[in-house]
């Protein structure tokens, strides 16, 4: 996974989160939030979905998402060097920690007007690691099949409710027990794309039971236009943007919406 | 307004496959059409769904989430209805339609005013419909219904009973279980007593209006929906309703 220049991350990286039709028409801000942050030797990309219910979860999506990137960062660059698997399961739980102990300390006695999902990817050489509370979710793109790309869901947290529209949040007081981490260790791992619950069905395809599995035609499509070398250019990032302000996507869901990927730049 | 979203995907992304696995929000009208709503009342009824429908079919956050059924108590006994057709007793068809395919029945009002037995049904197709949505594999939000009456429960003869305090009990639990969010609305002439078997139903979502404002009422159904999509919290449903209650459009605000 190393590129020709050590210094340089391998990763590029581009993504948005946009105001739904049901916001929009109600003249109400995004309440979802993406940011990442990049070094030569680590990568954290963090998603947030704000509670459509709190009054400042659109506050609470971009706190959560700001703190993710420098504490996941932070706890990563410190032990690059870990081993996958249990330590690294570790270090996501206590960068999470670290998350929440800064959050509830700036938002006080209201964090619950603040809340909201979140979802950390960290990329580091030799591992991916991955956390989420409430219903944000991952696809990693990886290894080929017959010549297809293959795609792989990562593992998400229990369903809190029956409802699809009930979850957990940062905030919930027990959220440390509905936190879900992963430890992938695959050099394959080309691709990355986090998103909110906006894009569930859009993203994701559903089994008869409920299994669910990456929609090939979505990821390849997301992927594909950010596999062209270079830096993103204005109209990739304007392609974006309408794709997922489309009243194809719409229909789907009508919350906002939120695409963070990543593809490893091509080796020369 | 009018959504000003770009209608086709860029070309770079045209040849996304969707499913259409939209998340579903099954609602169920339960409606009086017994004699006491003949004449000027079902008018107005068949004209407010009508529009609803309409504004239903524009609305691109609810069209191809919300699945609408209706449910009839009035003429002969109780019915389900797809849409405008009429299902036979116990026919093997899910009343349900989604809301973009919805078009509302012709609805005549005679007989009599089999209040329980309908909310039975009600019930029974909401449970029957999410098994049917979970065995398929799509998610779905709490089901919506609303009974709709400008009387009291009656027998298939015709005379008032005290059937209805069965469903009490049942009701309760359902609610506590947070199976549905039942909406118990009184309207015309309807009693205090009336009103009495409303609230025990719904003790939270019940209302006693003047005349017959049934395009407020799914206006309505309409915000809560939408509140439910967004994951509102049951005060929001309590001001939407109490709004509602008190005649203004809270879903104007």
């Amino acid at each position: 996974m190393t590129g020709a220049d050590e210094r340089e991350t391998p990763w590029r990286i581009h993504g948005m989160s946009v105001e739904g039709y049901r916001h929009r028409r109600q003249g109400l801000p995004c309440q979802d939030a993406c940011a990442y942050t990049e070094s030569a030797s680590v990568a954290v990309l963090a998603v947030a979905d704000g509670a459509g219910s709190r009054p400042r979860s659109e506050e609470g999506s971009r706190l959560a998402v700001e703190l993710a990137t420098e504490h996941f960062a932070r706890r990563a660059a410190t032990a690059a060097d870990r081993r996958p698997g249990q330590a690294v399961h570790e270090l996501l739980e206590d960068a999470f920690h670290d998350v929440c102990k800064v959050f509830l300390d700036r938002t006080g006695a209201d964090a619950a007007d603040f809340a909201t999902t979140l979802t950390v990817v960290v990329l580091a050489r030799g591992w991916l690691g991955h956390l989420s509370v409430g219903d944000g979710f991952v696809v990693l793109r990886a290894g080929t099949e017959d010549g297809e790309r293959q795609f792989h869901l990562l593992p998400q947290p229990a369903a809190a409710s029956e409802y699809s529209n009930e979850t957990v949040f940062l905030t919930s007081p027990d959220a440390a027990r509905w936190v879900h981490t992963d430890c992938v260790s695959d050099d394959g791992v080309d691709g990355v794309l986090l998103s909110t619950d906006g894009l569930a069905q859009a993203a994701l395809n559903r089994s008869g039971g409920g299994a669910l599995s990456p929609n090939t035609s979505f990821a390849e499509a997301v992927f594909r236009s950010l596999d062209v070398p270079g830096p993103v250019t204005a109209s990739a990032h304007e392609g974006l943007g309408t794709l997922l302000r489309s009243d194809r996507l719409t229909a789907l869901n009508a919350d906002d919406k939120t695409l963070l990927r990543a593809v490893l730049k091509a080796r020369p | 307004m009018h959504s000003d979203y770009p209608p086709t995907l860029p070309a770079e992304y045209a040849d996304i496959e969707f499913e259409n696995n939209a998340q579903r929000l099954p609602l169920v009208l339960c409606l009086d059409i017994s004699s006491s709503m003949a004449g000027q009342p079902i008018q107005t009824l068949n004209n407010a769904l009508a529009e609803w429908t309409r504004e239903l079919h524009d609305d691109v956050s609810l069209s191809y989430s919300v699945e609408v059924a209706v449910v009839t108590f009035g003429g002969n006994g109780v019915a389900a209805w797809r849409g405008p057709q009429l299902l036979a007793p116990r026919a093997p068809v899910s009343p349900f339609v989604p809301a973009h395919m919805f078009r509302p029945p012709q609805l005549a009002a005679a007989g009599v005013t089999l209040m329980t037995e309908a909310l039975e049904l009600s019930m029974h197709i909401v449970a029957a419909r999410k098994a049917e949505l979970r065995a398929s594999g799509l998610q779905y939000y709490r089901p919506q219904i609303c009974l709709v009456t400008d009387g009291l429960p009656t027998d298939a003869t015709g005379h008032l009973t005290d059937s209805w305090h069965r469903l009490v009990p049942v009701l309760a639990d359902e609610q506590r279980a947070r199976r549905f969010r039942l909406y118990a609305i009184g309207v015309g002439g309807i009693t205090d007593r009336g009103e009495q078997v409303l609230q025990s139903f719904a003790p939270k979502f019940n209302a006693r209006l003047q005349g017959f404002p049934f395009r407020e009422l799914l206006q309505m159904m309409s915000a809560s929906a939408n509140a439910e999509q967004k994951g509102a919290g049951d005060e929001v449903f309590e001001k939407i309703f109490s709004q509602f209650k008190t005649q203004r459009p809270a879903w104007e605000s």
